[in-house]
């Protein structure tokens, strides 16, 4: 050969393997580097929350007096105030603790010195004065942008009055709450001494002429309890009132009805007799924390149980102190839980069990604490006046494996359970971000697509390949190849606008043919069978019989079709639906498993079909012809030979289409009516992963629990793809070493 | 070009056989040809001459090719295998066939060898077991695998291969076993060893071996029958055959002018 040209065959071979080398590892890397980008989103999921302190500093005694009744921080963690006893509020940097300004409050009754204070929600302070007159404070915090002086940022603040409830008439009471919402219903509760609880309720009554007329009413609370009332909570509505107990009881009174408080129970919480020591509302008003003296902390709400009798059952057992608490709140912008006792201030969250952040002191008392309404601080004050400022970072407290993957007992809910429901129309929601029900309806809607798909593609393939014309094959290759073709989204919409009202219509019908098909199929096919003796039919050549299958298959289902409502009537009442719901007991939706199965199956035949009437078809025809030259008959062969021979293909064909199935996006978004229930029936829909994904990263904001919960669940899709393939690959190179040399 | 010789008790019979590829190509110009039974009968002839074809047609195999024709009769003891009572499920089990390339299946060579009686329904392990060890010892296999009978076939050698495939195709006690150029693929030791076990078949079995080898043919057939162009030029007993050859293209294929 010629040098110069063998130089260039073997330039050409260098080439070659290095633009395929490159290539193959390109395709490797990239996969790998989707995979780390998804991972690397999710994995601060499960990151451990952070505290680091952000200030520390003497609080000056002289402008600040005593006794600190309340704390209070903007969300900017920049002014800081304290409320004493004096009814002042001394404002400061929290930076350095200097002081900005002192704004000073006073009851309308004119009393000047304050008993107690008390903070819930977004820095409302109650207060309650020596006359026993209460006001409910406001602090506000706006940022200000001076136009003067190159738009520098400040923030101002404001105290609004928000209520006022006079002093009662009969003395001095030994506790007292109150609350007052914004249609000016004020609601406050006193005990007394004498062991006497008290609630007076004043709401805005409109006559009928439009005019507004105040109506205020009190009533002495039923009690009867064993023990001595310890701590109280009210709804920040003022709707609900409860009350714990010495002896572990807790009570829980209706006060809708201005005219008649009820008391719907009294339960005993625990049967140790422990006593309540502190109470207090979640975010949203929904869930109660109880705080005992054995250090517990615990969240409750009323489940309703076989007697149709609502009573507050414990729901959450969150991380608790090792001493009496003394106090529990809740954060004001999710369903944390903040708790106080000697040993340290405590962050949990409600939904997740997780111990978030615990803040001690060494040597000192903490005495007080204020959250910032964002929940990105704690400011925490202790007995000897150090007031330090703590940033926390706590980035996903709702997330944990647990509120992933297991049942969590969610609020209203009657029991744990799997769910989905990541975001409602207010803050107060508590998101449901279980994966579970997502991965239950991926695989749910992969089984019933294969269900459909396999037994159809791989006989169809069996079929084409092998019993088939060569002609008929040349037709029907192509065509189910260009179903492969057709974009999901126009399956999807196909399958949930027309498929799904057509089979909701006609599901007896459906049923029907599915025993007319069949049974006319065999019956024709004995029929063929003797019919072929018959001298004119021998002549039919093979290979064409599939052309009398098909008026059979239509006139099964055109018969199925026109005695389907019929026989609807006469078996179940003229409504299918109707009795399946009250037989079975299960519902019909209209966009559910049927319809998946025939849209995803349609989806996924073209690729199963393909790849095993490839591997069906390049079978060595060798090996064909020894086992018909044994007289074994065709079916023998296929059964015996071919399909040994390409079950490796086979069963590749079949993982590709479960793999597609897996990941199937638009079809199931549209047809399965995205409904993240955990039902194995067939007459309802599910919402699978990849569908999950598409409907809620639009609305899913960036860095936030949702948003990184979905991308752990692209990472649990990436995953189970990649096994599935990864079985799929190790399974056929066994078949294959078993049964193939080809 | 008729016969010179006459056979008595025929097994097969051909009459006037004319085979036609698809597109009405003939292949075969009407062949008149008597086998003896018990005996090796070897076909000869140059490639394209229609050997295989009419090999093929004994078993129907040709039946495969869509739009091929058949006309004449073919006689297996006596009846016609082309006719439309015939079951060509039954006519195969009458006549076994091994191929030019080995094809054991992708199965155990135990599996392989009870195919036959497998797909007949065969389900006594006692007989199974009893036919493997007969069939593979008539075709000289047995010393060589009874201890890995479990183990895959396509582990043996070419030739053991194609033994292999003798004892499939005899395991269901054919009357004819057809053979197709079954040497080719193999090296001279293992040709020797199917040479030698086709003229210990003859014993039980009536073979008719299409071989492209004179040699072969020689060494292994009793009667040759040589074809040309779809025609019968000559047959007759293979020693008189190749020693003095009737027609002028026997004589000139035999002793390699064309071929």
């Amino acid at each position: 050969m010629n040098p110069a040209f063998q130089k260039k065959v073997k330039r050409n071979d260098r080439i070659a393997r290095w633009v395929i080398t490159i290539g193959g590892m390109a395709i490797i890397f990239s996969v790998i580097f989707i995979l780390i980008l998804i991972t690397k989103v999710s994995l601060p999921l499960f990151l451990s929350p952070d505290k680091t302190l952000h200030a520390s500093f003497q609080l000056d005694r002289t402008r600040n007096g005593e006794k600190v009744l309340a704390l209070g921080v903007d969300e900017y963690l920049e002014t800081g105030y304290t409320i004493n006893q004096e009814g002042q509020v001394n404002f400061f940097n929290v930076s350095d603790g200097s002081a900005i300004d002192t704004l000073r409050l006073s009851s309308d009754s004119g009393s000047q010195r304050l008993i107690s204070a008390q903070t819930y929600g977004r820095l409302n302070h109650m207060l309650v004065w020596d006359d026993g007159s209460v006001t409910i404070e406001q602090v506000k915090f706006f940022p200000f942008f001076d136009e003067q002086n190159g738009n520098q940022r400040s923030i101002r603040h404001r105290i609004e009055h928000a209520a006022v409830f006079a002093s009662p008439a009969d003395g001095l009471p030994v506790k007292t709450l109150a609350r007052a919402n914004d249609d000016g219903r004020q609601v406050r509760a006193d005990l007394y001494r004498s062991g006497e609880f008290r609630v007076t309720i004043a709401e805005e009554e409109e006559s009928l002429f439009g005019a507004g007329e105040r109506v205020e009413e009190t009533h002495l609370l039923e009690l009867a309890t064993a023990g001595q009332i310890t701590a109280m909570t009210m709804s920040t509505d003022g709707m609900r009132l409860f009350a714990g107990t010495d002896s572990g009881e807790i009570l829980r009174w209706d006060l809708a009805d201005i005219d008649r408080p009820v008391l719907l129970e009294k339960t005993q919480a625990f049967s140790d007799q422990r006593e309540i020591t502190s109470l207090s509302m979640v975010f949203g008003d929904v869930s109660l924390i109880v705080g005992d003296s054995l250090g517990g902390v615990s969240t409750w709400f009323p489940v309703r149980d076989a007697g149709n009798n609502w009573t507050l059952t414990k729901i959450h057992q969150l991380t608790g102190h090792s001493q009496a608490v003394k106090q529990v709140s809740a954060t004001p912008h999710d369903k944390s839980v903040v708790s106080f006792a000697d040993d340290g201030l405590q962050l949990s969250h409600m939904t997740s069990e997780r111990f978030l952040v615990g803040i001690t002191l060494p040597g000192q008392q903490l005495v007080g604490y204020a959250l910032s309404t964002r929940g990105n601080a704690v400011i925490t004050l202790t007995d000897q006046g150090t007031l330090s400022c703590w940033k926390l970072d706590i980035p996903h407290p709702e997330i944990s494996l647990k509120t992933l993957f297991g049942k969590v007992w969610y609020e209203g809910y009657p029991e744990p359970t799997w769910a989905w429901q990541s975001s409602a129309g207010s803050d107060d929601y508590e998101p449901k971000l279980s994966l579970t029900p997502l991965i239950f309806g991926t695989l749910k809607g992969t089984f019933y697509a294969m269900f459909f798909a396999v037994p159809l593609a791989i006989f169809g393939a069996i079929y084409t390949s092998q019993f088939a014309r060569p002609k008929f094959k040349g037709i029907v290759k192509p065509a189910v190849e260009v179903m492969a073709a057709i974009p999901t989204v126009i399956i999807g919409f196909l399958a949930a606008l027309w498929l799904a009202p057509l089979i909701e219509r006609s599901l007896g019908a459906m049923f029907l043919s599915l025993i007319l098909v069949p049974t006319a199929l065999m019956v024709s096919i004995a029929i063929w069978q003797a019919a072929r003796k018959i001298e004119p039919l021998k002549r039919v050549e093979r290979g064409y019989e599939f052309l009398a299958v098909a008026p059979v298959v239509v006139m099964a289902v055109a018969i199925a079709a026109v005695s389907g409502p019929g026989l609807e009537n006469w078996l179940f009442d003229g409504n299918l639906k109707q009795w399946l719901f009250d037989e079975m007991g299960t519902r019909y939706d209209p966009r559910n498993c049927i319809i998946i199965a025939f849209a995803m199956g349609f989806a996924v035949i073209p690729i199963i079909f393909t790849i095993a009437e490839d591997s069906l078809s390049n079978v060595p025809p060798s090996l064909k012809a020894a086992s018909l030259a044994m007289g074994a008959s065709r079916w023998q062969t296929v059964w015996r030979v071919i399909l040994p021979s390409a079950s490796p293909g086979i069963f590749a064909g079949t993982m590709i289409g479960f793999g597609r199935a897996v990941g199937e996006t638009m079809i199931v978004l549209m047809a399965t009516g995205n409904t993240a229930i955990m039902d194995l029936s067939i007459f309802n829909g599910m919402r699978p992963l990849s569908a999950n994904i598409a409907v809620e990263i639009p609305e899913a904001p960036v860095d936030g629990s949702l948003y990184r919960t979905l991308f752990l669940s692209a990472v649990i899709l990436f995953v189970m793809t990649f096994v599935v393939n990864t079985v799929a690959e190790i399974v056929r190179q066994r078949l294959r070493a078993k049964y193939g040399r080809f | 070009m008729m016969t010179d010789i006459t056979i008595k008790n025929p097994i097969v019979q051909v009459n006037n056989l004319k085979f036609y590829y698809p597109g009405d190509a003939r292949a075969l110009h009407g062949i008149d040809l008597n086998f003896p039974e018990k005996q090796v009968t070897a076909l000869i002839g140059p490639s394209g001459c229609g050997k295989s074809t009419l090999l093929r047609c004994f078993n129907r195999m040709n039946d495969l090719i869509d739009g091929c024709r058949v006309e004449g009769e073919i006689l297996l003891d006596g009846e016609n295998i082309y006719d439309r009572s015939t079951d060509i499920i039954d006519l195969r089990r009458r006549v076994g066939m091994v191929f030019q390339k080995s094809n054991p299946f992708p199965k155990s060579i135990y599996e392989n060898v009870i195919y036959g009686l497998r797909i007949a329904g065969e389900k006594d392990k006692k007989v199974l077991d009893e036919r493997v060890e007969t069939s593979l010892k008539g075709a000289a296999l047995w010393d060589e695998v009874k201890d890995r009978l479990n183990q895959s076939a396509l582990g043996l050698s070419g030739g053991q291969m194609q033994r292999l495939c003798i004892a499939r195709a005899i395991a269901v006690n054919p009357r004819v076993v057809l053979m197709d150029e079954p040497c080719s693929a193999l090296d001279p030791k293992s040709t020797a060893r199917v040479e030698e076990l086709i003229g210990e078949l003859r014993e039980n079995f009536t073979i008719i071996i299409v071989t492209h080898n004179m040699q072969q043919a020689a060494r292994v057939s009793d009667y040759t029958a040589f074809l040309f162009e779809g025609n019968l030029i000559e047959f007759g007993l293979t020693d008189e055959l190749f020693v003095k050859p009737q027609n002028k293209q026997t004589e000139d294929y035999i002793t390699g002018r064309f071929g």
